[in-house]
């Protein structure tokens, strides 16, 4: 089940009615049988993936806790690590590991074919494999005690509102709540439906509404220039962020009403000064999870004698390949950390070439370059996020520079088509409007929250008038923006 | 607790008010924006003719309603839409009879050897119906075959009509559309080209004497058009399956796959073999005005 289905309309308050109405101690019961419907309600099949991944990771962690000595308990963390990332490596990299040997057999000259498997990638695969991973490391390390109830076990590996597409949750945070007794508490349930609406605004009415836009131009991408391929680019770092952070706190929203708090999965990311500050702000459960399970254990490990800049690298390429089995997400890794590196270690002349701007005496100026600066290299590097393959990112990265004078003429003159297909990229003027007047909306309402903290408690604080229109306009937007599209979260292939 | 379900209830009731304005608006918006407005007139039952002709732009253009009128003396209308498939004309067809028209007759063309392809040109064509969702009749077609829930739109307008939101916005800008070769109809639901298209002998290239294979129908499209027979069975309505002439002739074999889907439950009108000259036909596909009023007088002379 999505969220942005008419299941989930139904879904949700029959939950939460029923979640609300059973005596606190049953409530764990209703939230596991309501997790498992929701994920076999898309395929009931693959819900034996986490049924597996559920009974190694419990059974393993019982035994970690059991043994003192953490040199023993290695063999049971191996066993987790290994089931978790077996699955994960056959259905979602196996593909693209044979694709890769075969074209290296072939380049040898091998005679052999690596046969591929026909699998469909089950949802929420990398979320929740590497939720139980960071169960069993915990365990392992004895950060937390193992969970003795297999059933809150189940529950904190398939807890429905953040299985498919996360934050990825840590035990030490989720599994406690999963026992608490929430009484029904108004402030906290309207916040938790202001933010599902807000999320649901996030994803409807901006990311929806973006994605033609960027699906012509990658489509046919031949058939542009320059001047498109950056403002689809700037578009793509929207509709990936609203389209996210929209289902983040779409979870997030769900799981407060039931009075439980997930972690926060962003904090603005495209008001960050640079690309490492972005990276700190952008999937922070991802992030911290590559920060504590690899990062941190690189860092410590005394028999690891590499240079730092291995670490960041070995960190960005993995964030990548997380994210998908192609050589553009490990290219868009790489890329990613070379920048990052490459900044680190030039801190004099970063600071020679911002002196020559002369931009420190204009400090807020100097905020505002640097925000755009950061969000350009972010949206240009999505080249390789948003491409199929490495043919339709050089396709773009060969025609950036090209053709930009004779866009901007086209756009200049008032050649309606040719506007439609530069600049609109095949929406009419009040589509294009539309879309773009809500980017700008988006962005005032997160500088806003930057400078005076969280949204949802500023418009608390307003009158009860202005509260309810736009209460009623956010509902409306969403009505009237969720023509038909199917347009799936960009987050669940992953 | 209390204070939740009252505060619901009234952003409820907020919604349900301003709902229905905001529907209607859009829904007003883009029923004036069509040029082609005959999902409309048969909705409100401003016509109701005794021939009625479905199927796909050989039906719209091939067959010219008012020649056929005046050559049987029968009151005829044209809905047949250019790229429709058999579902699509299914669709029409349960839209007319819901609205109460009382057809004697229906003339159903055939697109030879491509009406049961699922690689077919054809499709349902949604973008037809949705300007007029506010039929019941048609919403429920709509429902039938996109994401929508029925009773769902029936309770909320802005539900049923955010299809068209975008569309009756650019009503404002830009008017009423402009009509084309697709939607330039006359009075009686056609839509008759002149002269000869720039694409002549171009389009069509699958022309050939082809022995026809089963291979690539799609069962949907089969069943609509056993439906479609079922329905005018029930309703004691004369059905005709029209092939019109092409200018090269397809797909040998087909007519005996009609023959064997249809089990005599409908008269097949084959004019397929019909020898027109070249300037007879708009296109490879298609009749001109020449060519639809000499198709005309021969199906006059049949029915």
């Amino acid at each position: 089940m999505v969220f942005n289905s008419t299941a989930f309309l139904f879904f949700f308050p029959v939950v939460v009615f029923l979640y609300f109405l059973l005596p606190g101690r049953y409530r764990w019961i209703l939230l596991l049988i309501s997790s498992y419907f929701f994920y076999m309600y898309w395929k009931a099949v693959y819900i034996l993936l986490i049924v597996l991944s559920t009974l190694v990771d419990y059974f393993a962690g019982l035994k970690m806790a059991a043994i003192s000595e953490k040199k023993k308990r290695r063999p049971y963390l191996a066993l987790s690590i290994l089931s978790n990332l077996g699955i994960l490596f056959t259905f979602k990299y196996f593909n693209f590991f044979a694709e890769s040997v075969n074209a290296m057999l072939e380049f040898f000259r091998v005679a052999y074919v690596m046969p591929a498997v026909h699998l469909l990638l089950p949802i929420g695969i990398s979320f929740y494999t590497f939720q139980t991973m960071s169960y069993s490391i915990d365990v392992y390390k004895g950060k937390i005690k193992a969970e003795k109830s297999l059933g809150i076990f189940a529950l904190y590996v398939t807890y429905f509102p953040q299985l498919v597409a996360g934050p990825i949750e840590r035990s030490s945070n989720l599994i406690p709540q999963l026992r608490g007794d929430y009484p029904f508490d108004y402030k906290r349930v309207t916040d938790g439906m202001k933010l599902m609406a807000w999320g649901f605004f996030k994803k409807v009415v901006i990311a929806d509404q973006i994605a033609p836009m960027v699906d012509y131009l990658w489509s046919d991408p031949e058939n542009f220039g320059g001047f498109s391929i950056v403002f689809a680019c700037y578009l793509f770092a929207y509709q990936v962020y609203c389209d996210f952070s929209g289902y983040s706190d779409i979870a997030i929203g769900a799981s407060k009403i039931l009075g439980i708090d997930l972690m926060t999965n962003f904090r603005r990311p495209y008001l960050a000064q640079s690309l490492s500050e972005l990276w700190s702000r952008w999937h922070l459960s991802l992030t911290t999870w590559f920060r504590d399970y690899l990062f941190l254990p690189l860092v410590r490990n005394k028999n690891i004698k590499w240079p730092w800049q291995y670490n960041v690298a070995v960190i960005y390429v993995l964030s990548g390949v997380w994210h998908g089995a192609d050589w553009t997400f490990i290219l868009w890794g790489v890329i990613t950390s070379i920048i990052i590196i490459a900044s680190r270690m030039m801190p004099k002349t970063k600071a020679f070439i911002h002196r020559l701007s002369g931009l420190q005496r204009f400090p807020r100026l100097d905020r505002i370059v640097q925000i755009i600066i950061t969000f350009n290299i972010f949206s240009i590097l999505g080249i390789y996020f948003r491409s199929d393959n490495l043919g339709v990112s050089n396709t773009l990265w060969s025609r950036l520079f090209t053709s930009w004078i004779a866009d901007v003429q086209e756009i200049i003159t008032n050649s309606e088509s040719l506007r439609g297909h530069i600049l609109y990229l095949g929406y009419d003027l009040i589509q294009f409007s539309s879309t773009i007047f809500m980017i700008i909306l988006l962005e005032v309402i997160q500088v806003r929250e930057e400078r005076k903290g969280d949204i949802i408690d500023q418009l608390n604080a307003r009158s009860t008038f202005f509260r309810w229109t736009v209460y009623l306009s956010i509902s409306v937007l969403i009505v009237l923006y969720s023509f038909d599209r199917s347009v799936p979260f960009i987050y669940f292939q992953f | 607790m209390r204070r939740f379900y009252k505060n619901i209830a009234v952003l409820l009731l907020l919604f349900f008010i301003i709902d229905k304005p905001i529907g209607f608006l859009i829904s007003k918006g883009v029923q004036l924006k069509q040029f082609d407005q005959r999902i409309a007139l048969i909705c409100e039952k401003k016509i109701d003719p005794e021939i009625l002709i479905i199927g796909s732009s050989r039906a719209l253009n091939d067959l010219d309603a008012a020649e056929i009128e005046k050559a049987t003396n029968s009151a005829c209308y044209n809905l047949g839409y250019s790229g429709s498939n058999l579902d699509f004309h299914l669709s029409v067809l349960r839209i007319a009879l819901e609205s109460e028209l009382s057809p004697t007759k229906v003339l159903l063309t055939i697109d030879h050897s491509q009406s049961f392809k699922a690689n077919n040109q054809g499709i349902f064509r949604n973008d037809k119906l949705l300007p007029y969702s506010s039929y019941n009749q048609v919403y429920r077609e709509i429902c039938d075959h996109a994401n929508q829930i029925y009773w769902l739109g029936r309770g909320f307008w802005m539900y049923r009509e955010n299809d068209n939101f975008f569309n009756a916005l650019n009503y404002l800008k830009n008017g009423q559309d402009l009509p084309d070769i697709t939607s330039n109809i006359d009075d009686h639901g056609s839509v008759i080209l002149t002269g000869r298209s720039p694409k002549f002998n171009v389009i069509g290239e699958d022309v050939g004497m082809e022995p026809y294979s089963k291979d690539g129908e799609a069962d949907h499209l089969i069943k609509s058009l056993e439906e479609i027979i079922e329905i005018c069975l029930a309703r004691d309505i004369q059905l005709s399956l029209v092939f019109p002439p092409v200018l090269k002739f397809r797909a040998v074999g087909f007519r005996e796959r009609i023959d064997e889907l249809v089990k005599r439950r409908a008269e097949i009108l084959d004019f397929s073999s019909l020898n027109l000259e070249e300037e007879y036909f708009y296109d490879n596909g298609h009749l001109n005005k020449k060519g639809a009023t000499a198709l005309a007088v021969e199906l006059a002379r049949k029915l």
